[in-house]
């Protein structure tokens, strides 16, 4: 608990020195494809992802450090996956990554850009082509994260509401029980998980009062070879979404008699789902 | 209108070579250097030769392949003179007589090497592999968009910060996972490297499950715009920072990175940024070319020194021959215009000739230089006498 106080602490006393403007006009206004951390392929999402093609602004004065708007792979070279692109750096070692890019409008003379320069507009040409647009990523160098844009927005976004549905808990032999229906359980190590259908800024499980897992979605962080989310462990891709459109709660240990499980989703402005599950041990 | 577009374009290729010719004869060099033009294919009409495979229906393959026992089989043969090309929206294989063997177009993006080839949709989350003559060869289950070179194969994962490598079966050598994009890549037979926008330079010896990772700092952004490594593997060349941006030459051996050689460059490019060690090197030196603001510079390891040649435009491929230690440059000028250089003796720049082409591109093997335009390759055969 100690720990996750620090955190926040940390996070919030980060946060605030740095803010950034949208990327788009009105930006709290438009609707948002895919949410930082959610499932896409068999990785986070690195970005929020926009749904529809919009003129790109700078999020702050920064220096261009690249800009990739062709695509020279009849020569052998690579298609970039974020499709056109622009990389900018900015001052405490703060990078912003503007991909899935139509036309790059910044010219070969300019070395830096102003808050609000339109820099591009946006397209289909990476992944999410023709479903979704642009795509806008922050990182960290000093501390090798990624973090959520919509924490270092000036203006925050309306939630969409983050709902609690299909809480199943999982055995270590694999077998799933639906905690809505299922009222008895033998003593053992569960893996809880909630159907992902909204993705939440935090989650909580706590077992008869006691929290046993907070899993923010606030950070990515790169962990030797993995993007990690952090709880009381780091959560690679791979075990947060572990199951088909499900995402991993908390690993909780059950022990004999009646054990009281809430399970807490946050948005990003705070506000909380609870579910309350009762089950007997036996 | 058709006919009108292919005397335009053998016209354009007669223009090329006789400039190229021209060039060459006028240099006062010691032995003569000879170039001469040995056809020029359009690949639609080559269409009208060609026939639909039955057991894959976007291949087609020339008829005169078709009774090939070989090709029955559809065995891949690894030293098969097959070259593979990619234009705009369309790839396949040619042989160095001239005949397109294949021909495929595609709706979203492909990657093809000289063995196999891939086609792949936006969102994909499993890649066939089939190698040049067709056939199935293996499935590359993964999120993201495949890159095959050689006989290597890997995919960049969505979002633009992973990428994993495989085994040609198809089974996951390795995976690596960056909070910030790839900007650069490149493999060799014995390594590959990966550049990020934070700066770390990722080397992967073959085999090697973990990867030593490497940052040369020295600019005030860290970035690695364009990365190769040599044939061995212990060698890494690359463009890196933005303000005091370096040129870099570093050995990799056992996980230790030692910089033999550094050139801060007079100003920094901003992009994705060609860097390629010479190939089919017969001399004992290593060569490196790499783009640079001013044009394309050339590392001598054995001199551990620099030569500058103003080429203009975006450098996209390099085509050395040891014929003469030649080098032809294709670069992009604009949208729509292309330039050849040619360079002799690694560092004695000719002269260039532009071509108009939304696509184009250059390959060489032995002495033989392709240039493929938009829907024409050409080739131009090397010599010396």
């Amino acid at each position: 608990m100690k720990k996750n106080i620090l955190f926040i602490v940390f996070i919030l006393t980060f946060f605030i020195g740095f803010t950034f403007d949208w990327p788009v006009t009105d930006g709290f206004l438009m609707p948002i494809h895919s949410y930082f951390a959610q499932k896409q392929g068999d990785n986070f999402v690195h970005s929020i992802i926009f749904s529809h093609k919009t003129d790109v602004f700078a999020s702050d004065k920064g220096r261009i450090l690249l800009k990739d708007s062709e695509n020279y792979s009849d020569n052998g070279w690579f298609d970039s996956p974020l499709g056109n692109s622009i990389v900018l750096g900015h001052k405490n070692d703060l990078l912003t990554i503007y991909g899935n890019l139509d036309e790059v409008l910044i010219d070969d003379n300019t070395k830096d850009v102003d808050i609000t320069q339109k820099i591009a507009t946006s397209g289909y040409t990476g992944w999410y082509e023709n479903v979704a647009s642009f795509a806008f990523q922050i990182a960290d160098i000093k501390n090798k994260t990624l973090i959520n844009p919509l924490v270092l927005m000036k203006e925050r976004q309306q939630p969409q509401g983050v709902t609690i549905k299909n809480v199943v808990a999982v055995n270590k032999k694999g077998s799933v029980f639906d905690l809505a229906t299922q009222k008895y359980l033998s003593t053992g190590t569960y893996y809880l998980y909630r159907e992902a259908t909204s993705m939440p800024f935090k989650t909580q499980v706590s077992v008869n009062g006691a929290a046993v897992e907070i899993i923010s979605y606030d950070l990515l962080r790169q962990i030797e070879d993995k993007l990690c989310v952090e709880g009381k462990k780091n959560y690679s891709c791979q075990q947060i979404y572990s199951k088909d459109n499900l995402q991993f709660l908390a690993e909780v240990v059950l022990s004999r008699g009646k054990n009281t499980i809430l399970v807490t989703t946050y948005d990003i402005l705070g506000n909380q789902n609870l579910s309350r599950y009762f089950v007997e041990v036996k | 209108m058709k006919m009108k577009k292919k005397i335009i374009s053998f016209i354009s290729f007669g223009l090329l070579f006789i400039f190229i010719y021209i060039c060459v004869a006028t240099f006062p060099l010691k032995e003569e250097f000879q170039l001469t033009p040995k056809w020029t294919v359009d690949l639609f009409s080559s269409l009208s030769n060609l026939q639909k495979d039955s057991s894959n229906v976007f291949q087609l393959i020339s008829d005169d392949l078709l009774s090939d026992e070989k090709f029955q089989k559809k065995e891949i043969n690894q030293e098969s003179n097959l070259i593979p090309y990619k234009l705009a929206q369309n790839l396949g294989y040619f042989t160095p007589d001239g005949k397109i063997i294949s021909y495929q177009t595609f709706p979203f993006k492909a990657s093809v090497s000289k063995s196999y080839f891939t086609i792949y949709a936006n969102d994909s989350h499993s890649h066939k592999i089939y190698n040049n003559l067709g056939k199935l060869h293996c499935i590359i289950d993964a999120s993201g968009f495949p890159f095959l070179q050689e006989d290597r194969f890997y995919v960049f994962s969505p979002g633009g910060a992973g990428i994993s490598s495989f085994d040609n079966d198809g089974k996951l050598n390795w995976k690596y996972e960056s909070y910030v994009p790839i900007v650069s890549f490149q493999s060799s037979k014995n390594a590959c490297v990966v550049g990020f926008a934070d700066g770390n330079l990722l080397h992967y010896a073959k085999n090697d499950k973990k990867p030593t990772s490497v940052y040369f700092g020295g600019s005030q952004y860290q970035i690695i715009l364009g990365a190769d490594v040599s044939e061995l593997g212990d060698l890494v060349a690359c463009v890196c920072g933005v303000d005091n941006q370096r040129f870099i030459v570093t050995r990799i051996t056992d996980g230790q990175s030692k910089v033999l050689y550094h050139e801060y460059l007079s100003d920094s490019l901003t992009e994705r940024t060609f860097v390629q060690f010479a190939k089919n090197s017969h001399s004992d030196d290593v060569v490196v070319f790499y783009q640079h603001s001013q044009g394309l510079g050339v590392f001598s390891l054995n001199k551990m020194k620099t030569y500058n040649i103003g080429i203009k435009g975006k450098i996209l491929s390099v085509a050395y021959t040891p014929q003469n230690n030649s080098v032809f440059v294709l670069s992009k000028l604009q949208k729509d215009l292309y330039s050849i250089g040619l360079i002799n003796n690694r560092y004695e720049y000719i002269g260039s000739q532009t071509f108009n082409a939304n696509n184009a591109f250059l390959h060489i093997q032995d002495n033989e230089l392709y240039i493929g335009k938009d829907q024409s390759i050409s080739r131009f055969d090397l010599q010396i006498k």
